[in-house]
């Protein structure tokens, strides 16, 4: 990291690129109970043998969860980012403001309560569900207000997260043979990752990541205070409505396809925010690596704890995450 | 007058023990007496409700999720009218209470938090069922025969049920990888060699692949990638829902690397008897199954 800090952007960008590539190739072979070398994985991609089994492992099911894993972290990074800057909240992120909650609560009700709502799927309840959670978060912390009633939203996070819990525990109780099921979900997993699911899923999150980075100089005049936005010619509602949509399309699309892994959207904009300070244009894209380079290296051990099963990669993104964050909350006190 | 008394004496007492029946017999708790015969039994699992049938005794409340049908056909048509506590995680003390049972038998899997509730309503017997193997449920029932007084029944039973297990293995191959899986909308579920599927599948003289040599688990989530490891002769899917994930998987290229599907050896059984049931009714089930899939 003090490396990092002090060398110019492009190139902390090529060198978190760079980490992010030997992540993936390494993903690719990387325990696998069918032995695969790391040529072998090269070489899958490059000319593909139809024959060879470990070329299918490579093609079909690592190749895919590895670019989701990529995408999902820089997905939740960003929209904590986004989040961060919009309600001037250091401590904004998707699980704190409670749409990781929401999503749940949605995923666990159309499974469990109303199975008659199958029409709905699982990911558009889950992003209605952290829609709604997130814009009661919103109106009850008074998020608009900005400055000083930072306490106040993540209060009222904690509050509709806790709800949401709740009900969504009393519907696992009450309905138990789908809680292994929105279990999975909820602790987070891209072992289900294919080619399917990357090909309804990058498009949506590509454009909006590019939507993020091209609102990331309003997002630096949002951070100046409203009075001071507004004098600089920004137009509040509508920045702020765009940004939410972008953050809403981000975290739902990463959830419906990932699950709830909290703790991304916190940790990496802070750690990003360390390299570059607080200019969104060099930190947003920047966000966007990290949160890849750290969910596909959790990806990667979430397969090695408990080889040859796994572990969800949520939990292992929290075993690193926790620590690391709380490491920097005291440098950054003291 | 004397010997007259004595004997008298010895009739009587005779004829007291023959009535009341004492019996004492070790549960997942330590030592569990019950110097009656039970007449009104809850039980809290489906492997409970199974013993019971297997020697015509009839509980009068049933953990049955609310759904009748999760009961064993079998099992049903000899309890006949059972009333429903609610779910197995989540049993409805009113209700049990209401039903004045004088024997509940409840699963230390999923009932010690509430055991001492249990006792307060009645004698709780607690026996091992959820996450089980197929050893420990045919010591369960017999502790259960023991306990509804009908000791030599159950054993009679026991035996029938080898009799019956071995007749069954004789019809089915023999040194074939069996794999029992659950699939769910999004997920698949493995039942190792330590599950109760992989119990019966071994009692049938099959064998049941394993990906690591000392794996306790009664069910593991895998991956594709994870079924290719595992890659058995046979693959038997339990469903609960239609499309499930086996319908998603088998349109990935992957899929047709596996054995099974080469092979077509990829069969659907009911996930409610395979998984859920469990009990020697549902073990015969499962093999008659397995019969049926192997002579095809």
């Amino acid at each position: 990291m003090s490396l990092l800090k002090h060398t110019s952007y492009p190139r902390q960008c090529t060198a978190l690129l760079l980490v992010l590539l030997l992540f993936a190739w390494l993903s690719l072979f990387t325990w696998s109970i069918i032995p695969i070398s790391g040529i072998q994985a090269l070489m899958a991609l490059i000319a593909p043998d139809d024959d060879s089994i470990a070329h299918h492992i490579v093609l079909d099911i690592r190749l895919p969860r590895v670019l989701i894993a990529a995408l999902v972290g820089a997905c939740l990074a960003v929209s904590g980012a986004i989040m961060q800057s919009l309600t001037q909240n250091p401590l904004a992120s998707p699980s704190v403001l409670g749409v990781n909650a929401g999503a749940a609560l949605g995923m666990a009700a159309v499974s469990t309560v109303t199975p008659w709502l199958g029409f709905f799927g699982t990911s558009t309840a889950a992003i209605l569900g952290g829609a709604i959670a997130w814009g009661i978060v919103m109106l009850l912390g008074a998020a608009w207000r900005g400055g000083n009633e930072h306490g106040r939203l993540v209060l009222a996070g904690v509050a509709v997260s806790a709800l949401c819990a709740a009900l969504m525990k009393a519907m696992i109780i009450l309905h138990e043979d789908q809680a292994s099921a929105v279990l999975t979900w909820l602790a987070g997993s891209v072992a289900g990752a294919s080619w399917h699911q990357w090909q309804s899923f990058w498009p949506l999150a590509s454009v909006s990541l590019l939507g993020a980075f091209f609102m990331s100089p309003t997002l630096n005049l949002l951070n100046l205070g409203d009075d001071n936005a507004r004098s600089l010619g920004v137009k509040l509602g509508w920045a702020r409505v765009i940004c939410s949509l972008i953050v809403l399309i981000l975290v739902g699309s990463a959830l419906s396809i990932a699950g709830a892994i909290a703790f991304i959207g916190l940790l990496v904009p802070h750690m990003s925010k360390a390299l570059v300070g607080q200019d969104n244009r060099k930190i947003l894209p920047l966000t966007a690596i990290m949160g890849a380079v750290l969910v596909v290296m959790a990806d990667a051990l979430s397969r090695a704890i408990i080889y040859p099963m796994e572990t969800p990669v949520g939990a292992i993104v929290a075993l690193i995450g926790a620590p690391f964050f709380i490491y920097m909350v005291r440098t950054r006190t003291s | 007058m004397k010997r007259l008394l004595c004997l008298t004496f010895t009739v009587l007492s005779m004829c007291f023990c023959s009535l009341t029946h004492a019996v004492t017999v070790e549960d997942s708790k330590g030592t569990f007496t019950l110097d009656y015969i039970p007449k009104r039994i809850v039980v809290l699992e489906f492997s409970f409700a199974d013993a019971l049938a297997s020697v015509n005794v009839s509980p009068v409340g049933i953990a049955d999720d609310k759904d009748p049908e999760r009961v064993l056909k079998q099992v049903r048509d000899i309890i006949g009218e059972w009333q429903s506590v609610g779910t197995r995680s989540q049993p409805s003390l009113e209700v049990i209470s209401l039903l004045k049972p004088d024997l509940i038998i409840a699963d230390i899997g999923r009932h010690e938090g509430v055991y001492e509730d249990l006792k307060k309503i009645a004698p709780t017997l607690i026996l091992p069922s959820r996450r089980e193997t197929y050893e420990d449920n045919l010591k369960a029932a017999a502790v259960i025969g023991k306990v509804v007084g009908k000791d030599q029944e159950m054993q009679a039973r026991l035996a029938k049920h080898k009799t019956i297990m071995k007749n069954y293995a004789t019809q089915l191959p023999k040194n074939f990888n069996v794999q029992f899986v659950v699939a769910r909308a999004d997920n698949l579920f493995m039942h190792p060699a330590n599950s109760y599927a992989g119990g019966v599948i071994k009692a049938l003289g099959l064998k049941n692949p394993s990906l690591e040599k000392d794996d306790k688990q009664s069910s593991r989530q895998i991956g594709l990638e994870q079924l290719l490891a595992i890659n058995p002769d046979y693959l038997i899917v339990g469903t609960y829902v239609s499309p499930n994930i086996i319908d998603k998987w088998e349109k990935e290229p992957l899929w047709s690397v596996l054995k099974v599907a080469r092979n077509q050896h990829i069969f659907r059984v009911n996930g409610n008897v395979w998984s859920r049931c469990r009990g020697i009714m549902a073990a015969e089930n499962m093999a008659k199954d397995l019969t049926r899939i192997f002579n095809q």
